[in-house]
């Protein structure tokens, strides 16, 4: 049984439509819908939690209908997790009767263990039970959020950008262990976020949605390395796009010269190339590859981003390891590594 | 240090009310004070006292709330004039409304007739703080609630009142000071209080040790509220977690019970602003075509008018050093200065009124019947309001900015005269103009410290009305409303904005 299935749902504010006819199913494990702001993501992770009524299709929660035709579950009835941005504690209870709030009454009253249950699915020490909301970190926040959200056992949890009130170097440490609470609790969630970061390490399926509609619905890697469509490739990869050729013998003519593809693009037809910046390799002005200069630099440490122009006038952006960076102005080359994902012009 | 002499002068003269109350309690012999208090009368004012304090904070606390719940977050059309319409009764002085219905019936002479007076009168100020925190509480935290299986009552109750406790309980303590204080319209309604009794013993035996023991009781029953305030307020955290934009939020769908629901909004807004505006504009009608007595109008609006600059003016001037004092040099006795200013928001008008009475004629009778001994007690009557909104203004000024006016070269005082003040001088206009308002319809402490001969329009309406002159009380009915007109939709404005 499918954790979430969702068909044909439209929703929106009044006026237009934000949400078109989107399809999605969660069997289990952490799904993430990954889109920029105001795409829409918001909207449909509240259209589940039954906050947005939706004007069409229907939501399957755990084989159980709540969305369908006329009908629609009460928000309370749907029995889901839900943990907003920055956690949204109840800030004149507890962490313990936080977590207790959404048990049943009569377990409510003996609640000690289901709580220490909880928090220790988080990883949380339990002597943070008795301490206030305010007292905690942003970070312990995210985790008392996520375990009041799991202790009544929901077979679904809704996350939305959970993590971005973080600081970075704690956003990753709390993702994983939000993720391995989740694992450990038996419990799917749809993980809503702009980073790609986030959705790519988390997640087991990643949608990527742009202006109320799924581009791709795929694992990870399928969705970084087969992009179904170009604004995926350069949303997720960095890709830069560039237009050219498919010759007779399948290989492919742009700006960069001949690149090999893996495409679905047959001989003879025009063709846009998504190129990711890992594949491009910045070499010297006498070495081989397409001339071109370089625009600007960013170095992050680990590596650094050069944006190219090429002599064709188009830009491409490359990363290339943190020993080698070359400084704006430079006249340099640039080579293609391994294929390159074509789609139809 | 020159400012800090200003302060303790300030801080002196706002402490004479409290000094006076004390020092007669301690004058007066123990045997002389029981037998006084230890009647019947007096077990009849206590009585009559609690229960309007009680019913009265109630009602509103109800009102209040289900008002500003059913604004703020369900799908009720018109949310905005909805907001308007429950906050204007502000607008119509309690004493007003009083006459306003008392004029159309006389069943409101009764204790129920004064609780719903009161109530429609005074529960904008539970109203309105609700309704601000209601904004600035995160939707999300409601929803958390829903979606882990609570009901609309069991979110309301559990999570939502909890939150919003604070602002519930600082309007119920101001409806309370109010009750406490209010004496124009529970004169009409017929319905003795401690106030209304002080009132009276004063204009029967004028200064006599009465007055100032029910005074003493009065000041007593202030220290309770605020007292009962501070202990159900609690130390408990409720502020927000997080600091992030509040999210979008979903009304709540009324559904069927819209009908209902928009049908209780509209008869409030009747029964709180239709009634005292009709019968006003029905004794308007009536009186103009019995004639106007337009030099008595004209005298009572010039020497309103006066009064209400000059105690503007005068209550933020002493604000400003009281202010500066206590966020640019903190210290214990800044803060001690402070805090004394606020003692009088605790103090009904006519504990003020009878305090500066029987100083001025024990210590400096010169000042006795005179304008200047009228605006003192403007000053500390309205000095907690000046300080609020003055210590809001200051504070919205960085002090880096004077660092850096000190930086380039600046003195003291020449950095308050080129930078701090140019940023405060809006908000100082802003609150001398709300302390003017308040002024301009004052009655309490008016009636007792106005030199005779010099009306206001308050006085004048109230010399009117409680001789049941209806008619000739409605013009000056009129301009007091419409002088407490533009406080009311400053104070409309600001709790509405307040979601950031």
């Amino acid at each position: 049984m499918n954790a979430l299935e969702i068909r044909g749902l439209e929703a929106g504010y009044g006026g237009a439509p934000v949400l078109h006819g989107l399809d999605l199913v969660v069997p289990s494990g952490v799904t993430s819908i990954l889109g920029s702001s105001g795409c829409g993501k918001t909207t449909l992770l509240r259209a589940v939690a039954g906050f947005v009524r939706p004007s069409g299709g229907s939501i399957t929660v755990a084989g159980t209908e709540v969305v369908g035709g006329r009908r629609s579950v009460p928000a309370r009835q749907r029995g889901l997790g839900y943990v907003p941005q920055e956690g949204a504690l109840f800030p004149h209870l507890t962490v313990a009767r936080n977590v207790a709030f959404g048990l049943p009454r009569a377990e409510r009253r003996n609640a000690h263990g289901r709580v220490s249950e909880a928090l220790e699915l988080v990883e949380l020490a339990p002597e943070l039970a008795g301490r206030f909301p305010h007292e905690l970190s942003g970070g312990q926040q995210q985790r008392v959020a996520l375990a009041r959200a799991l202790a009544p056992r929901p077979k679904l949890v809704l996350l939305d950008e959970p993590f971005s009130s973080l600081d970075a170097s704690l956003r990753e440490e709390t993702g994983r262990a939000v993720v391995r609470a989740l694992r450990a609790a038996d419990a799917a969630a749809v993980l809503v976020t702009h980073d790609q970061g986030e959705a790519l390490s988390l997640a087991d399926q990643v949608a990527v949605m742009v202006d109320g509609q799924f581009l791709q619905v795929a694992p990870p890697t399928t969705v970084y390395l087969e992009p179904a469509d170009p604004r995926v490739a350069s949303f997720i990869g960095h890709a830069s796009l560039l237009p050219g050729q498919v010759d007779a013998s399948g290989a492919g003519q742009c700006a960069l010269g001949t690149v090999t593809t893996q495409s679905p693009v047959g001989p003879g037809g025009a063709a846009q190339f998504a190129v990711r910046s890992e594949q491009l390799q910045i070499r010297p002005a006498d070495g081989d590859g397409t001339p071109g200069e370089v625009l600007d630099v960013s170095f992050f440490g680990h590596d650094a981003t050069i944006r190219v122009r090429l002599a064709s006038g188009e830009h491409v952006a490359a990363r290339t390891p943190a020993d080698s960076v070359p400084l704006p102005g430079d006249r340099v080359r640039v080579g293609v590594v391994g294929h390159v994902v074509a789609f139809p012009a | 240090m020159p400012l800090l002499v200003v302060g303790l002068l300030i801080a002196a003269l706002t402490l004479v009310p409290l000094g006076y109350v004390l020092w007669t309690t301690a004058e007066l012999g123990r045997d002389e004070a029981a037998n006084f208090l230890w009647r019947p009368r007096i077990g009849e004012l206590l009585w009559n006292t609690t229960r309007l304090l009680v019913a009265g904070v109630f009602t509103s606390v109800v009102v209040g709330v289900a008002g500003a719940w059913v604004v703020e977050r369900t799908d009720v059309p018109a949310r905005v004039w909805w907001h308007g319409l429950l906050c204007a009764p502000l607008a119509v002085p309690a004493f007003v409304n009083g006459y306003g219905w008392v004029s159309l019936t006389h069943d409101v002479q009764s204790f129920p007739g004064a609780v719903m007076v009161v109530t429609l009168s005074y529960f904008p100020l539970v109203y309105l703080p609700t309704v601000a925190a209601l904004r600035r509480l995160d939707p999300a935290v409601e929803e958390v609630a829903t979606a882990l299986g609570k009901g609309p009552w069991q979110v309301f109750f559990r999570v939502t009142l909890p939150a919003i406790s604070p602002a519930v309980l600082g309007g119920s303590l101001l409806v309370g000071l109010h009750l406490l204080a209010e004496y124009g319209a529970l004169q009409l309604l017929n319905y003795p209080t401690l106030t209304t009794a002080i009132l009276q013993q004063y204009a029967t035996v004028f200064n006599g040790p009465e007055a100032t023991l029910l005074a003493l009781v009065l000041v007593v029953f202030c220290l309770l509220l605020l007292g009962i305030e501070l202990l159900l307020r609690g130390r408990r955290p409720r502020a927000r977690v997080g600091s992030g934009a509040n999210r979008a939020f979903t009304p709540i769908r009324l559904g069927r019970h819209k009908p209902w629901v928009v049908g209780s909004l509209a008869l409030l807004a009747v029964w709180a602003l239709g009634v005292p505006l009709g019968s006003l504009a029905r004794w308007l009608a009536r009186g103009t075509s019995a004639g106007v007595d337009m030099s008595e109008l004209g005298g009572a609006l010039w020497s309103t008018l006066m009064l209400a600059v000059l105690g503007g003016a005068l209550a933020t001037a002493a604000a400003v050093p009281v202010v500066w004092l206590a966020v640019r040099h903190r210290s214990l006795l800044t803060t001690a200065i402070e805090r004394s200013v606020y003692t009088a928001s605790a103090m009904p008008g006519i504990v003020i009124a009878l305090a500066l009475v029987t100083v001025s004629i024990r210590v400096v009778p010169s000042i006795y019947q005179t304008l200047g001994l009228l605006l003192i007690g403007y000053l500390i009557l309205f000095l907690p309001r000046a300080v609020v909104s003055v210590r809001a203004t200051f504070e919205l000024v960085p002090p880096g900015i004077e660092e850096v006016g000190r930086s380039l070269g600046c003195t003291g005082p020449e950095v308050a005269r080129r930078v701090t003040l140019p940023l405060v001088v809006p908000g100082l206009a802003a609150a001398a103009a709300l302390v003017a308002l308040a002024v301009s319809t004052e009655l309490t402490a008016t009636l007792l410290l106005a030199p005779i001969g010099t009306d206001t329009l308050a006085t004048e309406f109230w010399s009117d009305a409680s001789s049941i002159a209806y008619g000739a009380a409605a013009p000056y009915a009129l301009a007091l409303i419409l002088l407490s007109v533009p406080s009311t939709w400053l104070l409309a404005r600001l709790s509405m904005r307040s979601r950031s």
